[in-house]
């Protein structure tokens, strides 16, 4: 733009002189302005007068969380394993089995009122209630089952691994429902408890372009409908949904289950951690479920306020990666090993908050074949600093990438790794990376150290193999299955083993040879927080769905 | 060739009878231009970045899952060469279509339809409070030049400059909120407020249109915080521009001549100190818009407001592409469409200014 000034400076010369109406509308203005700014106060002091929360009519739960809603959270076949949105697909739908009690061990009957599995494991039969009905009314039947089972398949999604190993799913009759598997899976019925195998009523679903043909991937066009309506069995429908703002589920009136939803309307809000502790400490929400563990912990004391802290499922581990073409020095097994032994894994769990445990190995506490605390390897300097002699290589330097941003405090945690390492005579450069950056790399097998996480897919220890030499994670830190035949061997065996007594021990036994010959170290189940109004009950952390609304009520 | 002639006297012609007018529809075809360029850049900006959409969307197991990799690929065209990749969006821009958001499965556009009017509402607001407070307290201390309101003004002005607004937006909350109570946390509504229907998209005109008062007090009384936390450091920008603005017309001879004259106070204030202050001061305010629209991403994050700077964050932590390109054309048209109204404004505040 060119401007022309018919001055040179406008200040130079006088403006002609105003008129007196000129000024009654300014004048107006500012009456207006007046006006405006006074109806804001009293609207502003009227407004917080009357908050008296709204849970406190016993109609309305709120609970913070620090996620944010996309209509991908709302289709459980895209979805169903983002773990911020799990506590909304299990508030909305169900699935053949769960578990009960917080007891992971053992999948029970929900959606299903048995289920028998064949002597190999390979086919699992499953008999359906008669008495389940969708959110419209509609009775549910296998079709409907097979329809969304089907549909995590095809749609080519993120959950869509877990039906990696099931080769049919098929309908004998309407209240029977057979999967068979290509080879003997154990862990089957553990996988049908994630929130992604929930069952939709697939009349609804196709009506509003859902498909479970095998090009699902690129015809299904319902993910985008189900941000505006929810199609399962579960105790809350969804009610609305603001991106980015919170989700808003009513009582279902035709839920069938046993635990009846006790609010009328939950309300889930997406609300930043530094703002879900004013919420709950000025009492306008309930729940609030990403305080960092030393502010919560620093909550116990506070009237009306009731504090869980817990170890998180999510477990953060350190890998050097054993492909001497990404690092020559972090694949020699002697500095594997003084890593191994070298880490402050007391310091680590201290660093990592309240709430934290040790990780004794790659499987959280509670799951089946966990193990206890005491089979941790133990930090020994001695032996640590003998594998760096022995290793030949003078002043070892390796780069450590991580993330910022995830839940644990991870730069603490790589700044304890560097200087604990440091005492060992091996220098770490910290590298920290955005997610979206250091997840190619990683992802990749590209980093030569690397502090990760992984976070549960459903809560067997078969979603542990990809520790293993050959598995996800294991390529990731350069260990191909060829690198220790013997215990990908051992872990196959333990994989394919039907009997949960006989499981549990060997993923013991499968854990304790990692612990020794790895190139992958647990670290710590970091530590989390609910920190609720004392008013309530039945706020209850799960590795599974977070949280059950229904099971939550005014004392 | 006649026909060319004609075409350039009319022109001509139309510049002289309608130079505001001829003055936009140039701006407005630029902004065409502007958009392209613009959507260029920020296309190879975003290939620039050392990540992968894929991975990034995906999880720990499906990122490894060949099948559901290249599903992802295809279903947002990233399976193309990048030039094919651009060609294909330019087109689709051409018919008004801003691709698929990957996070949430709905057109760029209706995304940015439902997000772009809680922004406006937070930002206008929020430009209101900081050109009222700030033309008002710049003129409050250049009259009382090196008094001690003067001093006290730049202190504060010094402060809500430097402030960085994510901590003063928590000192708010806990003061206003948790502290005393004055006024609500986060959100657009109380959790139990039933929306309004939407016509605007702006809470506080859909209640009024839908008649629910109780709404439109509590949709008023949730703007006001993160309102004033948006506006603090754009207030302290104009307060000190218009000082300074102030401050040098108050020694001319005009305004010595109207005080002569007898004129109020008030009249030679407002009609003839502020009105000639008025140019630069609408120039900072221009410029300031940048500043509340890049102050949205924080302050919407913290105050959990569903607009366009929670989207855009979003959107870049996922690159999720088709957004990040939809929130960066949203962002600059706005930016770019501000500044012609400001250029506009010029003739209406000073008749001297002649646009060409």
């Amino acid at each position: 733009m060119r401007i022309l000034i018919s001055t040179p400076r406008a200040s130079r010369h006088p403006i002609p002189a105003p008129s007196f109406g000129g000024f009654m509308r300014i004048r107006n203005v500012s009456v207006l302005v007046g006006l405006l700014c006074v109806v804001s106060i009293v609207a502003a002091c009227s407004s917080t007068g009357s908050s008296a929360g709204p849970g406190s009519s016993g109609s309305t739960l709120v609970v913070d969380s620090k996620f944010s809603f996309t209509s991908k959270d709302a289709d459980p076949a895209r979805g169903g394993v983002d773990f911020t949105a799990v506590p909304l697909f299990h508030a909305m739908y169900d699935t053949l089995l769960t578990f009960t009690n917080n007891d992971y061990t053992k999948p029970v009957a929900s959606l299903a009122s048995s289920v028998t599995a064949s002597a190999d494991d390979t086919t699992f039969t499953f008999k359906l209630r008669p008495d389940v009905t969708f959110s419209n009314g509609d009775p549910m039947t296998s079709g409907d089952v097979v329809f969304s089972f089907l549909r995590v398949q095809n749609i080519k999604d993120t959950p869509s691994y877990l039906m990696a190993g099931v080769t049919s799913v098929t309908a004998p009759d309407a209240s029977t429902v057979v999967l068979t598997t290509a080879s003997p899976d154990p862990a089957l019925p553990f996988v049908l408890t994630n929130p992604a195998m929930a069952v939709t009523d697939a009349k609804q679903l196709q009506a509003h372009g859902g498909t479970d043909s095998q090009d699902a991937s690129t015809t299904d066009t319902a993910t985008g409908w189900l941000g505006t309506a929810s199609v399962g069995t579960g105790p809350y429908v969804l009610k609305s949904y603001s991106a980015s703002a919170q989700v808003v589920l009513t009582a279902n009136p035709h839920y069938w289950g046993p635990n009846k939803p006790n609010y009328k309307t939950v309300v889930y809000s997406a609300v930043d951690p530094a703002t879900q502790a004013l919420n709950i400490q000025r009492g306008t929400d309930e729940v609030a479920l990403d305080i960092p563990t030393t502010q919560a912990s620093g909550m116990t004391s506070q009237h009306g306020l009731s504090v869980q802290l817990f170890s998180s499922p999510i477990s953060f581990f350190l890998f050097m990666n054993s492909n001497p073409a990404i690092s020559s020095t972090a694949a020699n097994p002697d500095i594997q090993n003084a890593v191994r032994y070298g880490l402050d894994y007391t310091g680590l769990v201290s660093l990592a908050g309240p709430g934290s445990v040790r990780a004794a190995g790659i499987v959280p506490p509670g799951f089946l074949g966990a193990l206890p605390e005491s089979d941790a390897i133990a930090t020994d300097l001695a032996k640590a600093k003998q594998y760096v002699k022995d290793s030949g290589i003078q002043n070892p330097t390796i780069q450590l990438n991580y993330q910022t941003g995830t839940s644990a405090n991870v730069q603490t945690l790589a700044t304890r790794i560097q200087s604990s390492l440091a005492q060992l005579g091996i220098t770490v450069t910290l590298t920290p990376q955005s997610a979206i950056v250091g997840l190619q790399d990683y992802r990749g097998g590209k980093d030569a150290m690397g502090l990760f996480n992984w976070a549960p897919d459903y809560p067997d220890p078969n979603d542990y193999l990809a520790f293993i030499p050959g598995g996800t994670v294991g390529l990731r830190a350069g260990w191909p299955a060829s690198a220790n035949p013997g215990l990908a061997a051992q872990a196959a065996t333990t994989a394919s083993t039907t009997v949960d007594s006989d499981r549990g021990a060997k993923y013991v036994a499968l854990q304790h040879e990692l612990n020794v010959a790895s190139p992958i170290y647990p670290l710590v189940f970091p530590g989390e927080s609910i920190v609720s109004t004392s008013n309530l009950s039945g706020v209850q952390f799960s590795s599974v769905w977070y949280l059950d609304f229904s099971q939550i009520k005014n004392k | 060739m006649t026909v060319a002639i004609l075409s350039v006297r009319a022109l001509k012609r139309a510049r002289t009878r309608h130079p505001v007018a001829v003055f936009v529809i140039r701006r407005l075809l630029a902004l065409v231009a502007l958009a392209f360029g613009i959507s260029l850049v920020s296309f190879v900006l975003t290939q620039l970045v050392p990540g992968n959409p894929a991975v990034a969307n995906l999880g720990q197991q499906a990122s490894n899952d060949p099948a559901a990799v290249q599903a992802f690929e295809a279903r947002y065209g990233l399976d193309k060469p990048l030039p094919e990749q651009y060609v294909i969006y330019l087109g689709h821009l051409l018919h008004g279509d801003l691709g698929v958001s990957e996070q949430t499965q709905r057109p760029v556009l209706a995304d940015m339809v439902s997000y772009a009017p809680p922004t406006a509402e937070l930002a206008l607001t929020a430009m209101f409070i900081a050109v009222v407070v700030g033309v008002g307290l710049g003129l409050l201390a250049a009259l009382r030049h090196n008094g001690w309101l003067d001093r006290i003004v730049r202190i504060f002005t010094l402060v809500g400059v430097s402030i960085p607004i994510f901590w003063f937006a928590l000192l708010a909350l806990y003061i206003c909120y948790l502290r005393f109570g004055i006024l609500p946390g986060v959100g657009r509504l109380a959790p139990t407020v039933e929306p309004p229907p939407t016509v605007t998209g702006f809470a506080t005109i859909d209640s009024l249109l839908a008649g629910q008062w109780s709404t439109f007090v509590d949709a008023v009384s949730h703007l006001i915080l993160p309102a004033v936390v948006l506006a603090a450091p754009v207030t302290s920008l104009i307060t000190r521009f218009s000082r300074a603005a102030v401050l040098e017309v108050l020694g001319n001879d005009y305004v010595n001549a109207a005080k002569a004259k007898g004129l109020p106070t008030h009249t030679v204030l407002l009609r003839h100190v502020l009105r000639a202050a008025l140019s630069s001061i609408i120039t900072v305010a221009g410029l300031a818009l940048a500043n509340v629209l890049t102050g949205t991403v924080l302050v919407e994050r913290i105050f959990s407001w569903p607009g366009i700077g929670q989207y855009a964050y979003n959107s870049a932590i996922n690159l999720d592409l088709p957004s990040i390109m939809g929130a960066t054309l949203f962002v600059a048209i706005v930016y770019t469409l501000t500044n012609l109204v400001v250029d506009v404004l010029y003739t209406v505040i000073d008749p001297r200014v002649r646009l060409t």
